[in-house]
């Protein structure tokens, strides 16, 4: 191979880095109004009345607009179709939007805002999600009684005889903190009405450009060919801009449709924050029971996830944490039930990890806790009943079609971090105030959507006839570095060098829908596809120049921009000379790859299937130094080995990896939504705190690559299971360091030295701050 | 963002002669770091119509030594304690715990203590100097010890009319030991969840004579805690002493401020802090 599985500089590496990148937020045209949205200031009312003649009646204002005027749905959804674009009659969380408008200016829109009146009538609300769960507490959505978000269960085997074949059982109850994306771009979408079709063109920070121009269809009420999506330049998303996106997109071309204008909304920071969706936080109740020897017999597990005010992908969410909810082990005894709560909070959907982070720290806190309960070395226990090939997993999946690579995972990092010297080091009494501790944590993780529903995606290359190529693809660039992998794999395929493809931003308009840009299945899927295509235009090329080389095309090799024949390599054309040839010949040098995944099963009712069609394996070893009289975590080193099957651009697949570690060390140690009776009162970056540069600290990145039979090249996922695994290993470390176990997130200061938070404390109503 | 007019002054009486002009009516732009926020958020902003940039007064840009004194001069950069040899190495420490580099180049040390914000890591250093504020008003001057001037959470003695334009302080002798501990809850661009400031003054038996601590976020307004510093003053001190210390520093912050939502957590923490502080002071090993 000559471009893949090398390191390749990012191609968008300059114009970023230079600055003329175009961001949504550069967008720009003379005519343009701006729009702003009133949002609710209570968590749960009924709205009775709207009246914004005020805010007509501004000089300047070009349209005021409520949910009455949307004309099509004023609700969409990817699972369920609960998203309000705007509120019609109730509003559920404090970032609804209730009414709209376009002005002349940011300002006068601001201004126009304060002109409108919206009656509301409180109703009760409920913030807690098991309360919201049980009876007689507010309800609401009519459609789903009981406040049931989401319902997902393992049933395996017999965890009654489970237990009672246990010498050791085990409970505890962990739980996990709503967390922001913070991706550092805030929302932001330009929409231009048409003279002619489309009707409807928008850009901006659009995560899932096809997800989007569904919603934009359905709250139209437009035809899907009279709507275009283009995705700008992407200042982060990781999984936070798809339905916030999609509704700010909604707004806007509501907006530009009433006036006749092109319409741009940004949110600002706090805007962002009050209305986009989180990470769900989870209570989980994990009870395991084992043999003195360490073998798990059985498992059971209750968790709660808090969906907030609508569905998003609550659904998929508490499905991924079911089928991941036990860890990389066997367990022969497994009843898991899974349960997302509407409540009156800020709504919570896709995020990095996606249900994994928050069950993988429960499971991995729990089985360092059993180790010591025990008295056994917590990677003992690890590899006592860690997945093996062939092992079966709780849904009841065997794991014999790709290499299970757990063992491999586990043994790279604990080598390459001194880890059984340094856990017997740090474990011997050390007077010190700073005291160490190191922790390991590690998943399997099921690549691509799985059993969430159909699993394909396509991208074409077009070569040009002098010899350049250009790549479309359904899948998007979000920051993850998907274009270079693309792009590579279409020189791989070729021959060519990758300076000669350029990698066209996605455009709904140009390529068929190949699904969202989400778990970690751009390389595996899109890979795929991009394969395909550019295969498809080899064959042609090969085709056109076989009787000039006097050889078939089973025959020919490609590389170093030429096509020779594999045993005489003098025999040999230019790809340039080659794309002459077929262009002589009429011949089509585009073509579009389209790739199906896998077969995959999933049975409902008892949680039993072959939910994903391969997997990844992952394990991260993190070392701190903890300040015992002040609580204060410092992460030294995290060494992290990920099987990624092959990794199409090393480069890239380190990249992920330092940034999957710095996200989870502030998954772990300092981010926290601050939200009581479902007030957000962490607006901003000056109070919810992601770790800057001086925090993160050395990661060693061990790639491991064992080709997959499915994957491009053998190249699997990297996106999110470097992100997973990283907070259980700190708790782990931190524990050791200070012989107390935190079982919920973050680490915070007050948790570490008190093993408390004092949040509740702080915000609770008629204390003093 | 409020609105509002921009006025900027080529002189320090040009300055004065617009805010006697405009009282209440004004605010005055030095580094921007904390305005820009309140201007923005309409916050403790009502009556503010014009901003008075002073950000082009050379004369208060200077670092000046005269008559054994120290006088900053309120534009005073963060970044610029820290590099001026002039400036003790307790302020330069704390001045370079201060936001992020850009941060410190645009904010000041006058726009430090006028804010008066509980966290301010430039206070504590300067009241455990004893430093004075000289404020100037078209009518004359004052001058105040930091202290005095700073009555609570963001709020001080400066009257409408008055710049804040300059810090004095003695500059402890090269011997004294200093301590600076603080504790934020990340490495950089983190706001101080508690700081303390400490100076100690030994003679050649090693018996204190002179000690001063000076805790942020203890106190709703700067101070020295006097009987802290008592139980050291005059001693040889023992490690029991540095922690009878603490432990009056957290009582003095209970006495004043009560039990609050924080005060479990930050009552073992602040003794920590002025334990180590005091250590670093002494030049004692105590990690």
């Amino acid at each position: 191979m000559q471009t893949v599985n090398k390191p390749a500089k990012r191609l968008d590496a300059r114009d970023k880095v230079t600055g003329k990148a175009r961001f949504g937020a550069d967008l720009y045209v003379d005519s343009m109004l701006y729009g702003k949205v009133l949002r609710s200031p209570h968590p749960h009312a009924k709205i009775k009345n709207i009246d914004v003649s005020g805010a007509q009646a501004l000089d300047g204002v070009e349209a005021v607009l409520t949910a009455r005027d949307i004309p099509g749905s004023h609700t969409f959804g990817v699972v369920i179709a609960n998203q309000q674009v705007l509120a019609k009659e109730r509003v559920r969380y404090k970032g609804d939007g209730v009414a709209m408008v376009a002005a002349r200016s940011k300002e006068l829109a601001e201004k126009a805002l304060t002109l409108i009146n919206v009656e509301y009538e409180e109703l009760s609300a409920v913030f807690d999600p098991r309360e919201a769960l049980q009876a007689g507490a507010p309800q609401l959505h009519a459609d789903y009684p009981g406040n049931e978000a989401a319902y997902h269960c393992v049933r395996k085997g017999d965890v009654e005889a489970g237990f009672a074949q246990a010498d050791v059982i085990l409970q505890r109850e962990y739980e996990t903190q709503t967390i922001e994306h913070a991706y550092i771009e805030p929302e932001v979408a330009l929409a231009t009405p048409g003279d002619s079709a489309p009707a409807i063109t928008v850009q901006g920070s659009i995560q899932n450009p096809f997800s989007c121009r569904k919603a934009l269809s359905v709250v139209l009420g437009l035809p899907l060919n009279q709507v275009r999506v283009v995705q700008s330049f992407m200042g982060g998303s990781f999984g936070g801009k798809d339905e916030v996106m999609s509704t700010l997109c909604a707004r806007a071309a509501l907006l530009a449709l009433k006036t006749g204008k092109p319409v741009k909304m940004v949110n600002t920071r706090e805007e962002s924050i009050r209305e986009s969706y989180k990470r769900h936080p989870y209570k989980m109740r994990y009870k395991v029971g084992a043999t003195r020897e360490g073998k798990l017999t059985a498992m059971e597990i209750e968790v709660v996830a808090d969906a907030g005010a609508y569905a998003s992908m609550t659904p998929f969410v508490t499905w991924r944490s079911t089928v991941q909810a036990t860890g990389p082990y066997e367990v022969p005894n497994v009843k898991t039930d899974i349960y997302g709560a509407y409540t009156n909070n800020c709504y919570t959907g896709a995020m990095r990890g996606f249900g994994s982070p928050q069950v993988i720290f429960g499971q991995e806190s729990l089985m360092d806790e059993l180790a010591a309960e025990l008295g056994m070395e917590p990677l003992d226990l690890r590899k006592l009943n860690g997945y093996r090939q062939g092992s079966i997993t709780a849904t009841g999946q065997k794991l014999d079609n790709h290499q299970v690579s757990l063992m491999e995972v586990l043994d790279k990092a604990v080598t390459a971090s001194g880890y059984l010297e340094k856990r017997k080091l740090y474990s011997e009494p050390h007077q010190g105030k700073l005291k160490r501790g190191i922790g390991l944590a590690c998943s399997f993780r099921g690549c691509s959507l799985g059993a969430e529903g159909v699993d394909a995606t396509g991208a074409m290359v077009s070569v040009q006839y002098d010899g350049t190529v250009y790549v479309y693809s359904g899948l998007a660039e979000n920051g993850q570095g998907l274009q270079t992998i693309f792009s590579q794999i279409a020189a791989e395929e070729l021959g060519i060098p990758l300076e000669r493809v350029v990698f066209m931003q996605t455009d709904t308009a140009l390529i068929p829908d190949g699904g969202p840009t989400v778990a970690s299945r751009s390389t595996i899927m899109g890979g795929n596809a991009v394969r395909l295509a550019a295969e498809k235009v080899r064959e042609t090329l090969l085709g056109a120049i076989g009787g000039q080389l006097r050889a078939g095309s089973e025959e020919l090799a490609w590389g170093n921009d030429r096509f020779y024949v594999k045993d005489d390599p003098q025999r040999s054309v230019s790809f340039q000379e080659a794309v002459e040839a077929a262009r002589s010949q009429g011949e089509l040098l585009s073509a579009l790859g389209w790739y199906k995944s896998p077969r995959v099963s999933w049975d409902e009712e008892h949680g039993q299937g072959d939910a994903y069609f391969t997997y990844v394996y992952g394990c991260q070893i993190a070392e701190v130094e903890v300040d015992t009289e002040t609580g204060y975590v410092r992460v030294l080193k995290v060494t992290a080995a990920h099987d990624v099957g092959r990794a199409i651009n090393p480069e890239t697949v380190k990249g992920q990896i330092y940034g999957g570690v710095a996200q989870g060390m502030g998954y772990a140690l300092l981010e926290e939504l601050q939200q009581f009776d479902g007030d957000i009162k962490t607006l901003n970056f000056d109070e919810y705190l992601i770790p800057g540069i001086k925090d993160v600290p050395e990661v060693e990145a061990i790639l491991v690559e064992n080709p997959d039979r499915f994957g491009p090249y053998g190249a699997k996922t990297i996106g999110e299971p470097t992100l997973e695994i990283t907070a259980p290993a700190i708790a782990s470390a931190v524990a050791q360091a200070t012989g107390r176990r935190v079982r919920e997130l973050p680490l915070d200061l007050e948790r570490v030295l008190l093993g408390r938070s004092l949040l509740k404390e702080r915000y609770q109503r008629g204390k003093q701050k | 963002m409020i609105e509002f007019a921009l006025t900027r002054p080529r002189t320090v009486d040009e300055a004065l002669e617009v805010l006697a002009e405009l009282g209440p009516r004004a605010r005055v732009l030095a580094g921007g770091t904390d305005l820009l926020i309140y201007l923005r958020n309409g916050q403790g902003v009502e009556m503010v119509d014009t901003v008075v940039d002073i950000t082009g007064l050379a004369e208060l840009k200077e670092v000046r030594a005269e008559a054994g004194e120290l006088a900053l001069g309120a534009l005073v950069t963060h970044a610029e304690l820290t590099r001026n040899p002039q400036v003790p190495p307790l302020l330069a420490r704390a001045a370079g715990h201060v936001g992020s580099p850009q941060i410190r180049n645009r904010g000041t040390v006058g726009g430090n203590v006028a804010n008066a914000a509980v966290c301010a890591d430039t206070v504590a250093p300067l009241v455990a100097l004893d430093a004075r504020v000289v404020l100037q008003s078209r009518d004359g001057q004052r001058i105040m010890p930091l202290d005095e001037f700073i009555t609570g959470p963001n709020r001080t003695q400066l009257e409408p009319g008055e710049l804040l334009t300059e810090i004095r302080f003695a500059p402890p002798a090269a011997q004294v030991g200093w301590g600076f501990a603080r504790l934020a809850r990340r490495e950089a661009l983190a706001i101080a969840r508690m700081n303390v400031a400490a100076l100690c003054a030994a003679d050649a038996a090693g018996v204190l004579t002179d000690v001063r601590i000076a805790p942020g976020s203890v106190l709703p307004a700067p101070a020295r805690v006097t009987e802290a510093e008592q139980i050291l003053l005059g001693k040889q001190p023992e490690p029991a002493q540095v922690k009878a210390a603490g432990r009056a520093v957290a009582e003095k912050m209970v006495a004043v401020s009560g039990r609050r939502w924080s005060t479990d957590y930050k009552e073992p923490v602040i003794c920590a802090l002025v334990e180590r502080a005091l250590n670093d002071a002494l030049g004692v090993e105590w990690k």
